[in-house]
């Protein structure tokens, strides 16, 4: 029998089996939505842009401004990117422009930068001269958040980037569309924290793999819808046996992570990432916008200058070491995996900052050098292997 | 009289045994190895006496430095400078060791801010990545132990030399504990990562004086703000505070000082350069130790003479028949090969017009005003931002291309080179653009090449020059 003219019914996919599988960035279906309903799209990259700003924004009928992370996944080479950044800069940053350069965002409309580390924000100029994005700007982001002057200069420098939105396109968003926005994300951290809790207890739920993926679908979509779907995918990791057979609880920090394949690579060897302090993952969510306050944009700007800090910071060493502990002591682990994408100074020395305290603590813990394409599979995996057997498990 | 105090650390020990030996084997009169090292017991006497060292250590320290450092240093076309850069430098050393052994705290800062601040709080600041750039220029082991110390521990080799020099030797015993740690945010992570290090390590507070990704009114008021928070913060933290008379009395030293600079910048710009580009290293030396002392006023003074005399008698320090080549060098000097630029003068008559590692453009950067505290502040302030490196790093890349497309052309300068260190991200995500544009606009080829700043054995000198030959040889 000819299966040609069989009608196959589709089944469609649980909020969770969406999440796992969501396309990236131009084939991801809300983007496309977003899109042909006359939105706009801003990639941001990295986690000091404050998101509320743009989703904030509301255009004319249902024309939206949608913040998404500027990621490369699936990047596998960066010869063009190479010849402009140089091989000697980090291949995240590379991988970002070469997909820039290949047309693999052509339905942003605009980028907002932070000045987050060298690698990144020397890309900018790149995307300026030789992409041409619509809207590029910058929010030049203190290196401490140590006095009221540094978060007066960041609170302006997210304003400035605000008020350029209403110029450019006429449209700005107002205190009853950003207050209505902080409880969107506010909503969306409160249910991110509920999934790391999922993951972190005695029976996890789910894998590091699972969490990351569910993390990068919300990334790219509109977090109302993103809400709706991560709260019913909560539902459905509770109902669901726990993860077993692992051989060990792991955190994993260091570098941004926005790839499965390395939380595979790792949960291939048998540990469970149960945690992490990454930027993409826990360090996102972690902090709630002040709902109360007359001054959605300084709460909004308060938030993100005063959530757990990166190491580009140069102070707040001692609160991301208490960090990395607390979590790794909630969540039971057995040991601390510290991974940075070569080239990275921040993440190298602040890793060896971290795992020397954690170490002193009788914390297991193990660095990984990578680069951002998930190669040198081996290496990494006999690394954590090694690591798995020195843990005793 | 030794400076005993500086002898319990070996870094400044041999800071301090460095700025004798400048001084002394350049002003007898020797002007090759052969003579000096014919003569060297009389060297060794002279600084013995004078200054106290142990001879043992000092033999150690001649015989560790580089041979053709030393060749280049005993010229007639840099002997006086070295000299009164060693005696401009034995003063803040000299300073440096009263500071310490009287308990004063210890304070590392980063020199794009001027050190004017700290001496009119008392206090005499070290500056380790410039130290580590030195000591990686003057002698053949350089820093060299100390970064693979920091390799060990995990730094990546993609860690700037001038970090990994210094990142251990705090612990390693060879320079004293900070008390207090100040430095801006720019020009890259690593740098920064060196003061955060530190202070996890000894448990000491860290000033950040975040530098702004603009050059304008605003950032100049906000940079300022920094500045003054930190002044009150050192001040709370260390007793020590700030004098109005004090600090006008250094800022019109540097003020001085800098009116010399600037105008052997403008002196280049003359056909043939006049100025050799090996004391361009002590030229940055000077903007580190910048107001200490009349002695670096003194230094000053003496290059802008010899090099007006030059100009004045249209004499070239070139040798003789070698055609110049005026050559840009749009990254920076090499702090582990500081005698290249001798070489390259001899070699191919290749003259040093700036680089971005001295280069301050005086008609931006100006004079402080000593009116009142609020005027010398907030004139640092601006010089700060302005600083060569800080300017260049800490915004887009638009400030280093076009800052050096001026330079070139201003110059008529005939090639760059871009010998970049290769920890440098800021810099080589430009070099592409920089040298682009440079043959776009100014005609003028590049050449790219990879070394690390303060560690010799990435790219050899050997390997240096090899390239360097096969370049100027193409386009003679």
């Amino acid at each position: 029998m000819s299966t040609q003219n069989v009608q196959q019914e589709v089944t469609p996919k649980s909020a969770l089996e969406e999440l796992l599988t969501l396309p990236r960035r131009g084939e991801n279906p809300y983007i496309q939505d977003w899109k042909a309903n006359g939105g706009k799209v801003f990639a941001y990259v990295c986690s000091y842009v404050p998101e509320e700003i743009i989703y904030a924004v509301k255009g004319v009928a249902k024309s939206r401004y949608l913040p998404v992370r500027l990621g490369a996944t699936g990047c596998t080479k960066t010869e063009d990117a190479d010849i402009d950044l140089s091989r000697c800069l980090c291949s995240f940053a590379r991988s970002t422009l070469q997909m820039g350069l290949d047309g693999e965002y052509s339905y942003l409309d605009g980028l907002v930068y932070s000045s987050s580390c060298e690698q990144m924000r020397r890309s900018f100029e790149y995307w300026r001269d030789k992409l041409h994005p619509d809207f590029l700007e910058m929010i030049s982001v203190p290196r401490t958040t140590d006095t009221q002057a540094h978060f007066e200069w960041y609170l302006e420098e997210v304003n400035n980037v605000r008020l350029k939105f209403g110029q450019k396109y006429g449209l700005l968003s107002n205190k009853a569309s950003l207050n209505e926005t902080i409880k969107i994300y506010n909503r969306f951290r409160e249910l991110m924290l509920e999934l790391y809790a999922l993951r972190s207890g005695d029976a996890p739920k789910l894998t590091g793999t699972e969490a990351l993926n569910i993390a990068l679908a919300g990334f790219n979509m509109p977090k109302d819808i993103f809400n709706e779907k991560l709260e019913a995918a909560i539902e459905e990791l509770k109902a669901r046996p726990a993860v077993t057979g692992y051989r060990a609880r792991v955190l994993l920090a260091g570098s941004p992570i926005d790839d499965p394949a390395l939380v595979e690579i790792i949960e291939g060897t048998g540990a469970l990432v149960v945690t992490d302090t990454l930027c993409t993952g826990r360090k996102y969510v972690e902090g709630m916008v002040d709902e109360t306050t007359d001054d959605p944009v300084r709460a909004i700007a308060k938030r993100y200058f005063s959530k757990e800090t990166c190491p580009r910071m140069m102070d707040g060493t001692d609160a991301r070491v208490a960090y990395v502990k607390r979590l790794a002591k909630e969540a039971n682990v057995d040991g601390v995996i510290f991974q940075y994408i070569t080239f990275c100074d921040n993440h190298n020395i602040e890793n060896i900052i971290e795992s020397r305290s954690l170490e002193k603590d009788g914390v297991p813990t193990l660095t990984l050098e990578r680069e951002y394409q998930p190669g040198d599979v081996g290496r990494l995996r006999t690394r954590v292997q090694a690591f798995m057997e020195r843990i005793n498990k | 009289m030794a400076n005993r105090e500086l002898e319990k650390y070996e870094f400044l020990q041999r800071l301090d045994v460095t700025c004798d030996l400048f001084a002394g084997m350049c002003s007898h009169g020797w002007f090759t190895p052969k003579e000096l090292f014919a003569n060297i017991d009389t060297l060794f006497d002279d600084i013995v006496k004078e200054h106290g060292h142990d001879r043992e250590y000092l033999k150690s320290v001649v015989d560790n430095v580089h041979p053709e450092l030393a060749e280049a240093l005993l010229k007639p076309k840099h002997d006086m400078d070295v000299v009164r850069f060693g005696k401009a430098l034995k003063g803040y050393t000299t300073a440096l060791n009263d500071h310490l052994a009287a308990g004063k705290p210890v304070v590392y800062s980063f020199p794009t801010l001027t050190s004017e601040i700290w001496y009119a709080m008392d206090i005499v600041p070290l500056h380790f990545e410039l130290l580590s750039g030195l000591l990686s220029g003057v002698y053949i082991t350089g820093v060299e132990a100390e970064a693979d110390a920091a390799a060990k521990e995990g730094f990546g080799d993609h860690i700037c030399g001038f970090t990994k020099g210094p990142i251990k030797s705090i612990e390693m015993g060879l320079l004293p504990k900070p008390d207090i740690l100040c430095k801006n945010g720019s020009p890259c992570d690593a740098s920064n990562l060196n003061y955060v290090y530190a202070a996890d390590l000894h448990n000491c507070p860290l000033l950040v004086l975040d530098s702004p990704y603009y050059s304008d009114d605003r950032a100049l008021e906000y940079y300022t703000e920094n500045i003054k928070e930190m002044i009150v913060r050192v001040e709370k933290i260390t007793g020590h505070k700030m004098d109005e008379d004090r600090l006008r009395h250094h800022v019109d030293i540097s003020n001085r000082q800098l009116k010399y600079y600037y105008a052997i910048q403008d002196l280049r710009k003359e056909k043939p350069c006049p100025d050799p580009g090996t004391l361009r290293f002590l030229d940055f030396g000077s903007l580190a130790i910048c107001g200490h002392s009349e002695k670096v006023v003194d230094y000053c003074k003496g290059r802008y003479d010899r090099v007006k005399a030059r100009v004045d008698k249209g004499e070239t320090f070139l040798p003789a028949g070698k055609k110049e080549i005026r050559t840009l060098w749009s990254w920076g000097w090499i702090a582990n090969m500081f005698y290249l630029p001798d070489w390259l003068e001899e070699q191919f008559g290749s003259t040093y017009m700036e680089c971005q590692l001295s280069y301050m453009p005086g008609d931006v950067v100006g004079y402080v005003d000593t009116t009142n505290i609020e005027t010398m502040i907030n004139g640092l302030a601006w010089r700060s931002l302005n600083f060569c490196m800080h300017k260049t790093a800490m915004s887009y890349s638009d400030i280093w291309v076009n800052d050096f497309v001026s330079i070139a052309q201003a110059y008529k300068a005939d090639v760059a080179l871009f010998g970049g260190n290769r920890a440098c991200k800021h810099a080589w995500s430009l070099s592409k653009i920089l040298s682009d544009v440079l043959l776009e606009k100014c005609d003028i080829p590049s050449f790219i090449w990879e070394h690390d700043v303060c560690d010799k054995r990435y790219t050899s000198h050997k390997a240096t020059k090899a390239m360097l030959t096969e370049f100027f040889n193409s386009i003679a």
